[in-house]
C-alpha cells in the first residue's frame, strides 16, 4: 500500500490484538502495562458480575474485568491458559482477562471501518470500528468505556 | 514559574515555623542574640522571597517587621512584653499574608494596617540608624526577576525590556574596539564623579538564579545618573575560557538624586548578595582628590582588581570615602552594616547554623510512598518465599534457613526505616496550637500561654495533618471552657495567667497527645443537668464520674450556657472524637474539680498500616480492624434469637446486638447460614453502637498495610480498603461504622452507601 503522508488519516498506530472466544479484538498498544498470566483474585462485595475480583500486582490493588462477560459475549472460567492484560486507562490501572494475546500490529488509522449499524448498544459503546487483518476481524476496543463507570449500578 | 513559586511557599512555611518556634524561645525567656538573628534571618528570608514575586503586601509587611527584629538585634529595643505581644501578633499575621498570597486571596488590609504602624511605631520609638530603620516603606525597590514566563508583577516599577539597548549588553561591549590598558592592573576604582561608585562581578549563581545584571543597572538608574561601564579584562578568547564562568566586570557610578541614600542602593543589590562581589564606594564630596582621574577615558577606565568573579580577594581601594564590602557571610552580618544581608536568597535553601534543618532534604511524598509500597512488597515476597521453602522436601540445609532469618529480619527493619521516612515532628503541629491559645485567649478575654513538651515526638506526616483540626477545637474548648477568667483565677489564688500544656510521647507503638488545662475541670453536676435537660440521659441513672465525662462527647451536647464567637455551638467534642476514631484514634478524658482537665489522645503511628483480625468468609480473607473490636464468641457461645425475617440478635444480659452475617452482607453467599455454626465478632463504632459481625473462621490478628481501593476502582460499600496478606493474595478490609449502620437499617445497599467518615482514607 503506497504511503500518503499528506493524509492526515494515514496516521500509524501500534496495536495489540487478542482473542475473546473466536473472535479478535485489539486496541491501541500505549495503554499496555504488561501481559500476566491469570493469578487468583479476590472476590469484591457489590461490583458488577463482569469485575471478577482484585488482583495484586507487584503491591498495586487493581481489578480485573473479565472482558467476554462485559461485552456480552459470555462468562469466562478463568484458567492457567487465560492471561491479563493490565492497562493503564485514564490514570486506573486495571487487569483485562482475555484467553490469548495474539500480536502486536501497525495499523493505519484510516484503515479503521466504522462499526457495523447493528442493534447492541454494548456493539456500538464499545467497538470503536473495524480492521481486516489477513481477512480476519480485528475489533478495536474503546477501553474508556469498557471500564466500570462510577455510575453503574452495582449488583 | 509554578514550580519555584511552591517552592517559595514552601520554604515560607519552614521559616515561619522557625520565626515562631524563636518567638516561643523568646516568651519563656530561653531566647538568646542568635535566637533574634534566627528570626531576623527567617522574616528577611520571606521578604526577599516575596520580592521576587512581586507580593507587595508581604514585602511591605516583613520589611516593617524586620526593622524591629533588627532593633533588637542592635539591642535598641528590649524584649518586653508589649513588644513580644505585638511580635507574635505580627508573626500570626505573616502567616496569614503568607497563606493569602498563596492562595491568591486578599485579608483586609486595615488590620495589616494596624499592626504595621504599631511595628513602625516600635521601631521609630527607639530611633535607630537613619539608614535602614527609618527608611520610608515605599523606597523598598522590590526587583523583578525574568524567570521566562508570564509573571504578574503588579505594582512593581517598570523595569522595561531586559534587552533595552540603553543598557550595556555584554556582548555589545566586547565588542568595542580601541581598549587601552584593559588589563593593566589599577591603582583603584576611576570615579570621577560625585556620588558613589560601585564595582558588581556577578558569579554564575547569579545567573544561575534569574537574576539579570541590566534589570539591577535599571533600578539603579531609577535612583539617580548612572554611568555603566563594563569591564571586560577578563574576557577570555571565544574557545579558550571556561564560557560557563561569568567574566564580566561592571563599574557603576551614580550621582544619586535627592533623598537616595546608600541604603537605597544596598537594596537595589539586596536579592543577589552573595551571588556577586560588590563593592560599593562613596565619595564624600564631588571635590575629593582622584587619584585615578588620570585617564581621560571615563568610560573604559582601568578596571578595579576585580577582573573574574573568583578575585574574592580585599580589592585595595582608595579610602577616599566610605568603604562597604558585601559578603555572603556564614555567621551573619556585621552588627553596623546599615543594611541587613540576607542570610538566604530565593531559590537557595537556608544553610544558617540551624544544623537540624541543613542535614535534612526536600522528598516528594509521593517517591517516598512508592518506596513504602515496595518495601511492603519485599515483605510479601519474603513470607512467600518462607512458605515455599516449607513445602520443599526437608533438604533445605541450615544455611539457607539461616539466610533466610536474616531476610526476614533484614527486611522488617527495612519496613521500618521507610515508615519514619513520613514520621515528622510534631512541632509544626504544636506551634500552630500556639496561636490559637493566643487567640482564643485574646477573644474569651483571658489569659492563656502554651507549654509544649516532647514536640520532638515523630508521627506520620498524615496523622499530624489531619490532627490539626480536632486539636484545634480541642485547644479552644481548653481556654474557653476550661479556663477560668482572670478574676476567678485571682480569687482561687492560681496564675493569673492560664496553662495549657501540650505533650506528645510515644507508648507502646502508639502516640499519645496529652491536651491538659490548670482550669476549673468539668463541673459534673451541671453537665448532668444540662444532660438531662437535653434528654441525653435519664434524672433516675446512675452515673460514674467518668460516664459524666463522657458525655461530653455525645452528639449535641454544649455547657457555654452562651453561645461564644469560639465554641459552644454544639459540634464540639463529639466531632473532635469521631475525627479521631477515624485516625485510629482513642479519646480518654480525665478532670479534677479545680485542678483542670487532660484529655488524651492515643494514635497509631502510621496511617499506612492498621492492626486487624483475619478471618475467613466463604473462603474469602477479611480484615477486622481490631480498633473497633470488643469480644470474640466462638461458635454457639451466644445465645442468638431471631426476628422477624433472617434479622438475628444475640443477646449480651439485657443488650441486644444485632449481627450481620458477613457472608451475606458482602454477597459472598445467597442463602442464611446457621449463625450457630459462626464465629461472632462484637464491634462497637464511633456511634457507640454495637453489633456482631459473623465470620466463618477466625484466623489471626497481625498488623496488615492499607492498600486504597479508589485508586484503581471505586469505594465499595462495607470496605474500607484491601491490604495484601502474606501468601500475596488480597484480603479486603471491613468498614465496621458501615457495617453497625446497615445493620441497624437492613442491609440494602443503599444504607450502605460509602459515606465521609469512613475508617480509612488513605492508601
Amino acid at each position: 500500500m503506497p504511503e500518503t503522508h499528506a493524509l492526515p488519516t494515514a496516521t500509524r498506530q501500534e496495536i495489540v490484538s487478542f482473542a475473546i472466544g473466536d473472535q479478535a479484538f485489539c486496541f491501541d498498544i500505549a495503554h499496555v502495562l504488561e501481559i500476566r498470566g491469570w493469578t487468583r483474585t479476590t472476590i469484591l462485595p457489590h461490583a458488577p458480575d463482569y469485575v471478577i475480583g482484585m488482583m495484586n500486582l507487584r503491591g498495586t490493588v487493581l481489578p480485573v474485568l473479565d472482558l467476554s462477560l462485559r461485552l456480552g459475549l459470555g462468562r469466562t472460567d478463568p484458567g492457567p491458559r487465560h492471561v491479563i492484560i493490565i492497562a493503564r486507562v485514564d490514570d486506573r490501572t486495571v487487569g483485562f482477562l482475555v484467553d490469548a494475546v495474539s500480536d502486536i500490529l501497525m495499523v493505519k488509522e484510516r484503515d479503521l471501518l466504522p462499526t457495523p449499524d447493528v442493534s447492541s448498544t454494548r456493539t456500538q459503546a464499545y467497538i470503536r470500528g473495524v480492521y481486516t487483518i489477513d481477512e480476519t476481524l480485528v475489533r478495536l476496543l474503546d477501553v474508556h468505556q469498557v471500564f466500570p463507570q462510577a455510575q453503574d449500578p452495582v449488583a | 514559574m509554578s514550580e519555584l513559586r511552591d517552592l517559595f511557599f514552601q520554604e515560607c512555611d519552614d521559616l515561619l515555623e522557625s520565626l515562631s518556634s524563636g518567638l516561643n524561645d523568646l516568651d519563656d525567656a530561653s531566647g538568646d542574640a542568635e535566637t533574634i538573628n534566627a528570626m531576623f534571618r527567617a522574616v528577611h528570608s520571606i521578604k526577599g522571597g516575596a520580592g521576587a514575586f512581586g507580593l507587595d503586601a508581604l514585602v511591605a509587611f516583613s520589611h516593617a517587621f524586620e526593622n524591629v527584629m533588627d532593633d533588637l538585634r542592635a539591642e535598641r529595643l528590649q524584649v518586653t512584653a508589649d513588644t513580644l505581644a505585638l511580635m507574635f501578633t505580627a508573626g500570626d499575621h505573616l502567616s496569614d499574608l503568607v497563606d493569602a498570597a498563596r492562595n491568591g486571596t486578599e485579608i483586609p488590609v486595615d488590620t495589616a494596617d494596624s499592626i504595621l504602624s504599631d511595628l513602625e511605631l516600635l521601631s521609630q520609638s527607639v530611633g535607630g540608624s537613619p539608614m535602614d530603620v527609618n527608611t520610608p516603606e515605599p523606597d523598598f525597590v522590590p526587583l523583578a526577576m525574568d524567570f521566562g514566563g508570564p509573571l504578574d508583577l503588579g505594582d512593581l516599577p517598570d523595569i522595561g525590556d531586559p534587552a533595552d539597548p540603553v543598557l550595556p549588553d555584554p556582548l555589545d561591549n566586547a565588542a568595542l574596539p580601541d581598549l587601552p590598558d584593559l588589563a593593566a592592573p589599577a591603582a583603584g576604582v576611576a570615579a570621577g564623579l560625585p556620588g558613589i561608585s560601585m564595582s558588581f562581578a556577578p558569579t554564575s549563581e547569579l545567573y544561575a538564579n534569574g537574576h539579570d545584571p541590566a534589570l539591577l543597572f535599571r533600578a539603579l538608574e531609577d535612583l539617580g545618573d548612572l554611568t555603566v561601564r563594563a569591564d571586560i579584562a577578563g574576557l577570555e578568547p571565544l574557545g579558550v575560557g571556561d564560557w560557563r564562568v561569568p567574566m564580566l566586570v561592571w563599574h557603576l557610578d551614580i550621582t544619586p538624586d535627592d533623598g537616595v541614600d546608600l541604603a537605597a542602593i544596598h537594596e537595589v543589590f539586596e536579592f543577589v548578595e552573595g551571588l556577586c562581589t560588590l563593592v560599593i564606594t562613596e565619595h564624600a564630596t564631588p571635590n575629593a582628590p582622584q587619584q585615578t582621574a588620570p585617564t581621560p577615558l571615563l568610560e573604559f577606565a582601568p578596571p578595579a582588581p576585580l577582573s573574574s568573579s573568583s578575585s574574592r580577594s580585599e580589592p585595595p581601594l582608595p579610602t577616599n570615602g566610605a568603604l562597604f564590602t558585601d559578603r555572603m557571610s556564614s555567621d551573619g552580618p556585621p552588627p553596623n552594616d546599615p543594611s541587613p544581608l540576607p542570610d538566604t536568597t530565593p531559590g537557595n535553601p537556608p544553610h544558617s547554623k540551624d544544623s537540624a534543618r541543613a542535614s535534612t532534604i526536600r522528598v516528594d511524598l509521593q517517591r517516598v510512598d512508592r518506596l513504602i509500597n515496595l518495601v511492603g512488597e519485599l515483605v510479601i515476597s519474603e513470607s512467600m518465599l518462607r512458605q515455599s521453602m516449607k513445602e520443599l522436601p526437608h533438604s533445605a540445609s541450615k544455611t539457607v534457613e539461616e539466610a533466610m532469618g536474616q531476610l526476614k529480619q533484614l527486611s522488617g527493619v527495612i519496613q521500618e526505616s521507610v515508615m519514619a521516612i513520613r514520621a515528622q515532628p510534631v512541632r509544626s503541629l504544636f506551634q500552630r496550637m500556639s496561636r490559637t491559645v493566643r487567640e482564643t485567649a485574646r477573644e474569651a478575654g483571658k489569659s492563656a500561654r502554651l507549654v509544649t513538651v516532647g514536640d520532638a515526638t515523630e508521627v506520620d506526616k498524615t496523622v499530624t495533618e489531619r490532627l490539626v483540626e480536632p486539636l484545634t477545637h480541642m485547644v479552644r474548648n481548653a481556654v474557653d471552657h476550661g479556663l477560668e477568667t482572670t478574676d476567678i483565677r485571682r480569687a482561687l489564688g492560681k496564675d493569673d495567667r492560664g496553662t495549657i500544656t501540650l505533650e506528645a510521647a510515644h507508648r507502646s507503638g502508639r502516640v499519645v497527645i496529652t491536651l491538659r488545662d490548670d482550669g476549673a475541670g468539668i463541673n459534673r453536676p451541671k453537665v448532668r443537668e444540662i444532660a438531662e435537660a437535653k434528654g441525653l440521659v435519664r434524672p433516675e441513672d446512675d452515673l460514674s464520674d467518668s460516664d459524666i465525662d463522657n458525655i461530653l462527647f455525645r452528639p449535641g451536647f454544649s455547657t457555654a450556657t452562651k453561645v461564644s464567637n469560639l465554641s459552644g455551638r454544639g459540634v464540639g467534642m463529639d466531632v473532635v472524637r469521631s475525627e479521631i476514631q477515624s485516625l485510629g484514634g482513642r479519646v480518654t478524658l480525665h478532670s479534677e474539680p479545680g485542678q483542670g482537665t487532660a484529655i488524651s489522645i492515643s494514635l497509631p503511628l502510621t496511617l499506612a498500616v492498621l492492626e486487624g483480625m483475619v478471618v475467613t468468609v466463604a473462603g474469602e480473607s477479611l480484615v477486622v480492624p481490631t480498633l473497633a473490636l470488643r469480644e470474640m464468641l466462638q461458635p454457639g457461645q451466644g445465645r442468638i434469637e431471631r426476628f422477624c425475617d433472617d434479622d438475628r440478635v444475640l443477646t449480651m444480659g439485657t443488650e441486644l446486638v444485632p449481627i450481620v452475617d458477613l457472608g451475606l452482607a458482602l454477597g459472598y453467599r445467597r442463602a442464611p447460614v446457621d449463625l450457630n455454626t459462626l464465629s461472632l465478632l462484637l464491634v462497637e463504632g464511633n456511634s457507640g453502637r454495637r453489633t456482631a459481625l459473623a465470620v466463618d473462621e477466625l484466623i489471626d490478628q497481625r498488623e496488615v498495610v492499607i492498600k486504597g481501593l479508589e485508586q484503581n476502582y471505586q469505594q465499595i460499600p462495607g470496605i474500607a480498603a484491601a491490604t495484601i496478606l502474606g501468601d500475596g493474595q488480597i484480603a479486603l478490609i471491613v468498614d465496621t461504622d458501615q457495617m453497625i449502620a446497615s445493620a441497624c437499617g437492613g442491609l440494602s445497599t443503599t444504607a450502605m452507601e460509602p459515606d465521609q467518615t469512613k475508617v480509612i482514607h488513605h492508601a
